[in-house]
């Protein structure tokens, strides 16, 4: 997984984790001056960081090479001795190594897989390494111009390592220490004087207000990071409540089938797909028989619970995932079924027969069956021109009409299907 | 640049096509983010608001520093105070302290809070121009000490007052060639080679990081817009 498939996951974890909002609402609110996080926070806004210095990284190393050759230039311009004299071991060797320090950001900048290494490992020894020994130049050869310059390069690098390269506020404090105290000891050993006011501003003052600014830059980013976990904690909340509004919008409550609006919804799409396929398809216009008695006789609480074990036999008779059944209306079902004729609606139809039939519902005022039946009207089209979905409907319901009028629990089509005869449930 | 406005009530309801631009922006994330008038307003005004929380957290930190830097000056460059009758004092210190002052406690007065960015800008370029003028008007090691205040009052600048981008840049050229402009006029002699170094790179180079954290920061304000959407939307639909 890449870095950012990797931050993503991480931020994906913590937003499942209600204390997480908790957390983050918390410290938004009362805007600690230390922002600590939880372990996993913290992982993920290291791993944020990380990816931050891998976006800026290509640009910003060739802005380093800009500025060290301008620098290089600059110097060899002003100061050719620094490159002749041997005296001046130190300044070379700070811009040779500077120099070997850019060109491999520039080169490494272009293999992605190497920048977290780098962010993590190599740039703190780096950048502590190069200003030790721009320290240690400026304290050497402090009694000419060479000094002064080598404190304003002490600045600039300063500002990088502190401001631009995605580090802690403490790893830029660390590296300030251990730099100054290499470069200390050095000039100890040599015996070198540390010319205290120019070492007091250029170094003491200045990196002061610089770890300052790293600080609350980073406060601020944390402060930050947690909005942006908010972000995901509330875009999944939005996608959750999204998903609720849409099985609400499209479910029918008491059946738990698709509802008349699923269902025209559906309807308009299978049609015009069936037209661009030129595929048949038909649909189930069913209705449970006699069920005003059984209102009247069971109850409507009873009425409601037969409506749904009707509707339960219809789901489990309806096999295809492209198949829809739903319930069109008081005591109305229909399925619709896509790429299918006149036969294969009259297997399903057969099917929701049978599996209403083997419920046994007892419906003592029924006129056709001791149980609960119903009536199927089917209709099958090849949707074109010349018919429409009004239409297809309309006709579906009118073979439910032939069905009811042909004594119920039967199933009839709309147009007879060619080589099959009518199918008679035989009780 | 300058206009900050902080808008009443859910930005969204009034202009709806910003979140569209947020999504889109955030995906590509572009390397150039123009905001649009509206929220570019917005985000000068947190800009504002962070520099005065900035200033307020830090107010006593920096005014330590500026007596640490004077005391130093009285104590290792007295000859230089005592001159013509303390002139570098009346010249340049006490406006300079007045302008800090000024900065400092600034955000307690409201109309400078409201138009923050018009008063910061022209302290910012008085402080600068002073300072460089010192860096033009003395030679040696005094000059050499005033650069290092240049320099930390360049990168306070940015961070600390917290100027968009190119309103930064209009700061320290203004600045610069305010302070050539008048160093040409009282004949003072410019030292190009350094000044080169300690400003021109020294600002392209805080302008750099300037811009890089601006580009942040930006992504971080779109990421907050999206936040207080989602929240509209999620109290709406409930």
């Amino acid at each position: 997984m890449n870095a950012e498939g990797q931050l993503r996951s991480l931020l994906n974890g913590l937003s499942q984790d209600n204390s997480v909002t908790t957390f983050a609402q918390n410290s938004l609110y009362t805007k600690p001056i230390f922002v600590h996080f939880r372990p996993d926070i913290e992982n993920a806004f290291l791993a944020k960081r990380s990816l931050e210095f891998s976006h800026i990284f290509r640009i910003a190393s060739f802005l380093w090479l800009t500025l060290y050759a301008v620098i290089l230039l600059s110097t060899y311009h002003h100061f050719p001795y620094i490159f002749t004299n041997k005296s001046y071991i130190i300044w070379q060797s700070a811009f040779l190594s500077a120099g070997i320090l850019v060109l491999g950001a520039c080169i490494c900048s272009f293999i992605t897989s190497t920048h977290h290494f780098i962010h993590q490992y190599l740039v703190a020894p780096a950048m502590t390494l190069l200003l030790y020994q721009l320290l240690v130049g400026s304290v050497a050869h402090a009694d000419n111009e060479s000094g002064l310059y080598a404190s304003y390069n002490i600045i600039i690098t300063m500002i990088i390592a502190l401001n631009s390269l995605r580090l802690l506020w403490q790893k830029g404090l660390l590296i300030l220490a251990c730099s100054s105290m290499m470069a200390y000891a050095t000039c100890f050993i040599n015996n070198w004087n540390i010319p205290l006011l120019p070492a007091l501003h250029s170094f003491v003052l200045t990196g002061i207000v610089l770890v300052n600014i790293a600080f609350f830059i980073e406060r601020r980013e944390r402060f930050g990071f947690l909005n942006e976990i908010l972000v995901e904690i509330k875009t999944h909340e939005l996608a959750r409540i999204n998903r609720h509004l849409i099985t609400i919008a499209r479910e029918d409550a008491l059946s738990g089938l698709a509802n008349r609006r699923a269902f025209d919804d559906t309807l308009v799409i299978e049609w015009d797909r069936a037209r661009r396929e030129e595929q048949p398809l038909s649909l189930l216009f069913m209705d449970v028989d006699h069920f005003k008695l059984y209102n009247d006789t069971y109850g409507h609480g009873a009425g409601d619970d037969c409506l749904r074990q009707v509707a339960t036999a219809i789901k489990k008779a309806v096999l295809r995932p492209a198949d829809l059944a739903a319930r069109y209306g008081g005591e109305e079902f229909v399925v619709l079924l896509p790429a299918t004729d006149g036969h294969g609606a009259e297997e399903v139809a057969e099917r929701i027969l049978r599996t209403v039939d083997s419920l046994s519902i007892p419906h003592k005022r029924s006129l056709v069956s001791y149980h609960v039946t119903v009536s199927i009207g089917i209709c099958s089209m090849l949707p074109s021109d010349k018919n429409n979905i009004a239409m297809f409907v309309e006709n579906a319901d009118a073979a439910l009409y032939k069905a009811k009028t042909s004594g119920r629990h039967c199933l009839k089509h709309y147009i007879e299907p060619p080589a099959l005869n009518d199918f008679h449930f035989k009780h | 640049m300058f206009k900050q406005q902080l808008h009443q009530g859910s930005i969204l309801q009034q202009f709806p096509y910003l979140l569209e631009y947020t999504l889109e922006s955030l995906k590509k994330r572009k390397f150039i983010l123009a905001f649009p008038a509206v929220l570019e307003a917005q985000f000068v005004a947190k800009r504002a608001a962070e520099s005065q929380a900035f200033i307020n957290t830090g107010r006593y930190l920096l005014i330590l520093l500026f007596l640490l830097i004077v005391t130093n000056v009285t104590f290792y460059y007295d000859y230089i105070i005592l001159t013509n009758n303390y002139q570098i004092i009346r010249q340049t210190y006490i406006p300079l302290s007045i302008a800090i002052t000024f900065i400092l406690f600034s955000p307690f007065i409201r109309y400078v809070r409201d138009y923050f960015y018009y008063f910061m800008a022209l302290c910012a370029i008085f402080i600068i121009y002073h300072i460089l003028i010192l860096t033009f008007e003395y030679n040696g090691d005094y000059s050499n000490f005033v650069v290092y205040h240049l320099m930390m009052a360049i990168i306070l600048m940015a961070f600390g007052l917290r100027f968009v981008l190119p309103l930064f840049v209009i700061v320290l050229v203004s600045a610069a060639s305010l302070s050539i402009g008048v160093a040409e006029f009282r004949d003072l002699s410019i030292n190009y080679a350094k000044f080169s170094n300690y400003y021109i790179l020294y600002s392209c180079v805080v302008i750099a990081l300037t811009a890089i954290s601006e580009w942040h920061e930006r992504l971080a304000f779109f990421t907050k817009f999206i936040i207080r959407s989602s929240i509209f939307r999620i109290k709406y639909i409930k």
